[in-house]
């Protein structure tokens, strides 16, 4: 059979994958090839359909249509564990590690090696030691992961996926919080499995990366196969527009506006070891960058300004009067938001419409007492929707079921709304896609002009460099530096400040 | 539209489903009273009578046969039968007129009721009337109609629901912010007793009126204030709501339990029923409260501001206060909230039983959490519907009623229950996985095996719900045209004196040909009073009655007796003013004589010389009598021993080795000790033999059970006075046919206790066969 003969080069085929969701036809007729020791970078926008094929593939979804074939033969994944069964390990952005287990616990979990009943505790040791030596990695296999960072938890995830006999390995953002020199690890690590003929699927954001590891590269836009290029033969600039669908001229669209009167002053606030003696202050029209390693502190601050937790010390002055602010309530009410680092857990309630979720800070300005006037909430969303370009099927749906750089904009929309002075942005695009991306950057130029003061905590280099009139760097809870000439300032002068 | 709704209230379609199940299920053939009927029966008179005969119309007293006897009577006399007479009441005043025509000379030649009327006596007339030859007995047709759909009955299903309908509007707030609340079954029995409390001691029966609404305001604040501080430990200490509510849960039962000294309070005014029996604009004030209660709660949660962050508290907390909401304050609001309509609840539930008992409302917490769940709300917070809830509460109510009517035993109510609670569950979870009309779609997205485990799951829960009540259809069709049923309900079918008790009256009313309905009330007033008023809503024929709370019981009796229900005591006797004239008979052991032959006993075993300590039972009638009848001996026989100590127990094995075991401690010399039955003597025997002095105090328990027998036949026990519960039984159905052939019954009959000693023991062919 010839056909067969030609099909068998392709270590995995998806051919006309289809799958509606009420309201979202969320892939459309899309075809993939992958070869042996291949790295496949699949790259779009949120909401591209990237999520759903890679779903498809490791049994969560079932396609309305399509057909999946393993070696030229047709295969069935209905299953997650159908698909492992079959070889293809997923690494799924959210992770899936049971936080009161030990990484060993986890690693084997629904495979454990066992003799009658019993684990065998030293085996799985053995195995976890050769594996982490393998990587490159130490690490306590006992450790329990809770008590992991979340770059160490990544780890665990790419160890958890290597440890079965897996042919195809799915990455889904895997490097989102890794620091440089640990995502140089894993590229390594990347290697070594093509050369032993191992197929790679990665998904990420940082096209630099796609650009360093893979070999072809597939696009994807509103649930549409868009094309699939050799890396070598297509340029920054043009995936870029393969994936927004027009030309964009530049990633950080910065317009300096003009700075006005001190609106925030931080003074000598503390909190335990995290967050030590730190002073700041952000003027009408500004975006103050904070830079520094995830875990330097950056969060815990501006969690104290915003009063969701408490400081040990402090001072907080508003206009240049002091405030004090017990809780986010006290926050919001003197003009101050927060747009939190963890959307799911933090920023949305996923189970409620996006109209609820707009609503739930506003209700006050809603009410027709006794009542909620779902009325002028439904229209003053509306705006949002249009004015932030959201993607709804309607206002009722779940917040649940919109793409992360959508779930971000919903986010904004209930914090614009209140029409805050002083909004603090804790990693607004972790997650999101160029598109939206260059939106969001948009956004923050408005509202600077509008004189608002913005503080935005990012661990991306270039959009703090990109989109900061002045940047501090935090490191280990306390504040290592300021730069105020942000133009002529590099990368490597942020890092050597964040780690002396 | 359409399907929103459907999804939102999906179980309304359980709902409905079971209303036509069980209307289909309760068909039977009825006696008619309609005006069809009256033009039927006055046609008959008028085909076979002539206009100078004597003519007996006769109805049963609250039962509509009596405005049907008068207006048939009215109508006879109008067609000129001018020797028609009407006779309304019980079988005896039938049978006084009937007797009046014989010595009248007068020849009775037709009789004329409904069909559903003193039939007995009817059928006797040709034996104990001969010389009312050629009788004509005139009846209209038997029509078919179902017992379910009974106005009264519907009637009942929403008085069986209501406490815990109105509940399950707090609870329901409380678990959409993810939280739970144990505590109100409890809180229901305290705001009972503070409201009555508070009546009582504003002079009680001749208390002014307006006590009652000031009292039932202040057993709600109680209530909501122990809401409010439960939310506030859950708000700001983080303890568990399981944890905290169980605490309180335990807390108010004890309160309620000390304000009372464990009896009920039943000095109460008398307008005390009108909230939970009283009739506003020929509504039921019950259906009103309901209706006004849960729109109020239905415009609440869907509109306000305040609703929304209760919502948002379940759905994720943080994100809800990082949002600004305050998280605390909503938390105590949702328990606050909780425990006031708990206290209403009490206070609904006193009105309708007419007194304050600190033991109602046990377990009824879970019944309010399974019917939120029922209503589609989510354990896990976040979402849920008031409206769904009511669905859920009257899911329950449905099934309860509708499987009283069908004469399934408590057992196997459990059981259906159970299964058709986690059937409507299931079938929810599978509605909101992908809409309940899309249920294939749904499905395609699942593998085929979860699929199967699904649908497998589904069937067996429903298969064992309706095996049940296709068996007592089936039993119920193979059984001979019966005269009729008769509603028997005790304190706690698990004890094998009250088990004997119904077997016995079983097998005794099936001679006569009426089918027996026992019921459990397990010690809870308010549920002996559910039980009560499903007999009443059922039309039994007579109640047997075992009363857990002499007080409590007597607004059900006094409801029987005006729906024209003969009450029958046993055992123990109703002593509530106004409900204990109305009881035709109360047969039960002379407990008094009985604590007499003790003491007895005891003077005798002693040497009449020592301290003795007694273990008590002051929640029963009986066991007070036994104390009395006991004391009562000693002193008319200037005993010289001296009690020591007089301890309240629980009747069971457990409490009376607790009990004895802390007299032991306190009294080591004691040589005596009687327990008011046995197994609290079996109880104290083990302390007493753990402690090695079973050679020197004696133990007397009361009874003779089963196991009392063997005891004194191991000469654990010296004496057990002997009760003769198959007498009791057979004494009760007894006096029942006397009533029905319209016969004078006494209204007391004691039936005396005897010693059980050893000697008694050894030969005894029912302690082999462990019988009464």
């Amino acid at each position: 059979m010839p056909d067969l003969a030609s099909n068998s080069k392709f270590l995995l085929q998806m051919r006309g994958i289809d799958k509606s969701f009420p309201g979202v036809h969320a892939l459309q007729n899309v075809s993939l090839a992958l070869q042996r020791g291949e790295v496949l970078a699949l790259v779009g926008e949120n909401g591209a359909g990237k999520s759903t094929l890679i779903k498809v593939l490791g049994g969560a979804h079932l396609p309305d249509d399509g057909e999946i074939l393993l070696d030229g033969q047709r295969v069935q994944v209905a299953t997650p564990t159908a698909a492992r069964r079959v070889g293809v390990s997923v690494i799924y952005q959210e992770f899936n590690l049971v936080p009161d287990l030990t990484v060993r616990e986890n690693i084997f979990l629904g495979q454990e090696l066992t003799k009658s009943g019993f684990v065998r505790i030293s085996d799985e040791r053995r195995n976890v030691v050769a594996l982490f030596e393998k990587m490159g990695l130490k690490m306590d296999s006992e450790t329990r992961c809770r008590d992991l960072t979340v770059a160490q938890q990544q780890k665990v995830e790419i160890a958890k996926a290597l440890s079965v006999d897996a042919r195809i390995i799915v990455m889904d953002e895997p490097t989102a919080a890794l620091t440089t020199q640990e995502a140089d690890h894993l590229f390594a690590i990347i290697q070594d499995l093509q050369a032993h003929g191992i197929g790679i699927i990665y998904i990420s954001h940082r096209l630099d990366e796609v650009f360093e590891v893979a070999d072809r590269v597939m696009v994807l836009r509103d649930g549409e196969h868009v094309g699939t290029r050799e890396i070598d033969a297509v340029s920054r600039e043009r995936l870029i527009e393969m994936m927004v669908g027009r030309p964009i001229e530049s990633e950080f669209p910065k317009h300096t506006a003009e700075v006005g009167a001190e609106r925030l002053r931080v003074e000598n606030l503390c909190r335990g070891e995290v967050v030590r003696n730190v002073s700041f202050t952000v003027r009408a029209g500004e975006v103050l960058g904070f830079a520094g390693l995830a875990g330097g502190g950056r969060t815990e601050t501006m969690r104290m300004v915003f009063g969701a937790d408490t400081p040990d010390a402090g001072r907080i002055y508003l206009d240049g009067s002091e405030t004090i602010i017990r809780n986010p309530r006290d926050a919001i009410r003197n003009g101050i938001c927060l747009l939190t680092e963890d959307r799911k857990n933090q920023g949305l309630v996923l189970g409620h419409s996006v109209r609820e979720n707009f609503g739930l800070p506003n209700l006050d300005r809603f009410l027709r007492w006794p009542f909620v006037d779902r009325g002028q909430e439904r229209s003053e969303f509306a705006g949002y929707v249009e004015r932030l370009k959201i993607k709804l099927a309607n206002q009722e749906e779940p917040a649940a079921n919109l793409s992360g750089g959508n779930q971000q904009k919903v986010v904004l929309a209930k914090w614009l709304a209140r029409y805050a002075d002083i909004i603090i942005f804790d990693e607004p695009t972790r997650g999101i896609d160029v598109g939206a991306k260059f939106e969001i950057y948009l956004l923050m130029n408005k509202l600077a002009e509008e004189g608002k003061a913005i503080i935005m905590i990012s661990s991306e280099l270039p959009e703090i460099l990109g989109m900061s009139d002045r940047v501090i760097v935090m490191h280990e809870g306390e504040i290592k530096g300021e730069i105020v000439d942000v133009a002529n300032t590099r990368q490597e002068d942020i890092l050597s400040m964040a780690i002396t | 539209m359409k399907t929103e709704l459907l999804n939102n209230y999906g179980m309304l379609l359980v709902l409905v489903g079971l209303v036509v199940l069980f209307s289909v299920l309760t068909l039977e053939r009825e006696a008619a009273t309609g005006s069809v009927a009256i033009d039927e029966v006055v046609q008959e008179t008028d085909k076979h009578c002539k206009k100078s005969d004597i003519i007996l119309v006769i109805g049963a007293a609250g039962k509509p046969s009596t405005p049907f006897a008068k207006h048939v009577g009215e109508v006879l006399k109008q067609q000129g039968f001018s020797k028609t007479q009407v006779a309304v009441g019980i079988p005896r005043d039938v049978r006084v007129a009937l007797n009046s025509i014989r010595d009248s000379g007068g020849k009775l030649a037709a009789v004329v009721s409904n069909g559903d009327v003193a039939n007995r006596l009817i059928d006797a007339i040709p034996e104990d009337f001969p010389e009312f030859e050629r009788l004509q007995v005139i009846a209209p047709q038997k029509r078919l109609r179902s017992v379910f759909l009974k106005p009264g009955n519907l009637l009942a299903i929403v008085n069986r629901i209501v406490v815990i309908a109105v509940i399950a509007i707090g609870m329901t707030m409380v678990i959409i912010t993810a939280g739970i609340d144990l505590s109100v079954g409890s809180l229901i029995a305290l705001s009972a007793v503070v409201a009555t409390l508070f009546m009582k001691k504003m002079g009680g029966i001749d208390a002014p009126s307006w006590t009652i609404p000031v009292g039932f305001l202040l057993g709600t604040l109680v209530c909501g204030l122990l809401g409010a501080i439960a939310g506030m430990i859950i708000a700001w200490s983080r303890v568990a709501a399981f944890i905290t509510t169980l605490t309180f849960m335990m807390v108010a039962r004890g309160l309620a339990r000390i304000l009372t000294n464990e009896y009920s309070i039943y000095q109460v005014p008398d307008g005390l029923p009108w909230l939970g029996r009283g009739y506003s604009l020929g509504i039921p004030n019950t259906v009103i409260l309901l209706v006004i209660l849960y729109a109020i709660a239905h415009i609440f949660m869907s509109r306000t501001r305040l609703a929304r962050h209760i919502y948002a508290v379940g759905g994720n907390e943080e994100a809800a206060r990082l949002s600004g909401v305050p998280v605390k304050f909503v938390t105590v609001f949702v328990y606050t909230i909780s425990g006031l309509v708990a206290g209403l609840g009490g206070c609904i539930l006193a009105s309708r039983i007419g007194s304050g008992s600190p033991s109602i409302g046990q377990m009824f917490e879970l019944y309010v959490i399974a019917a939120v769940v029922v209503g589609g709300t989510s354990l896990f917070g976040g979402s849920g519907k008031v409206l769904g809830t009511l669905i859920g509460a009257f899911i329950i109510s449905v099934i309860q009623n509708g499987m009283n009517s069908l004469h399934l035993g408590d057992p196997q109510q459990l059981v259906v229950l159970g299964a058709v609670i986690l059937g409507a569950t299931l079938l929810d979870k599978f509605r909101s996985k992908g809409g309940l009309f899309k249920l294939s779609r749904g499905i395609r997205e699942r593998s085929g095996r979860t699929k199967a485990v699904f649908a497998t799951l589904c069937l067996i829960t429903l298969a064992a719900a309706i095996v049940p009540f296709a068996r007592s259809k089936t039993e119920n069709a193979l059984l001979p045209e019966t005269q009729g049923k008769i509603g028997v309900t005790c304190s706690n079918l698990a004890n094998p004196f009250f088990k004997l008790i119904a077997e016995v009256m079983e097998d005794g009313a099936r001679k006569h040909g009426y089918q027996v309905v026992a019921r459990s009330a397990d010690q809870d007033p308010a549920r002996q009073n559910t039980q009560i008023a499903d007999f009443v809503a059922q039309e039994c024929d007579a109640i047997f009655l075992n009363p857990v709370d002499s007080q409590a019981v007597g607004q059900a009796v006094k409801d029987a007796h005006a729906a024209g229900i003969p009450v029958f005591t046993y055992d123990i006797q109703v002593s509530a003013a106004g409900a204990a004239d109305l009881i035709v008979s109360h047969i039960g052991s002379d407990n008094f004589q009985g604590g007499q032959l003790a003491g007895e006993s005891m003077m005798k075993a002693t040497g009449d010389t020592g301290e003795i300590a007694l273990i008590t039972y002051p929640e029963a009638t009986s066991g007070v009598l036994r104390v009395d009848g006991f004391k009562d001996y000693l002193q008319e026989h200037r005993s010289r021993l001296k009690i020591v100590a007089e301890l309240a127990a629980e009747g069971d094995r457990p409490s009376g080795l607790n009990v004895a075991t802390d007299i032991l401690q306190t009294h080591p010399d004691i040589v005596g000790i009687f327990a008011i039955n046995d197994p609290s003597g079996l109880g104290a025997y083990s302390a007493i033999a753990s402690e090695g002095k079973q050679d020197h105090v004696t133990v007397i328990g009361f009874d003779a059970s089963p196991a009392g027998k063997q005891a004194v036949f191991e000469n654990k026990l010296y004496d057990t006075p002997q009760q003769y519960p198959r007498k009791m039984a057979s004494g009760t159905v007894a006096a029942f046919i006397k009533y029905l052939d319209g016969e004078d019954v006494a209204k007391q009959i004691f039936i005396p206790c005897t010693h059980y000693y050893y000697e008694d023991s050894a030969n005894d062919d029912s302690r082999l066969k462990e019988q009464w």
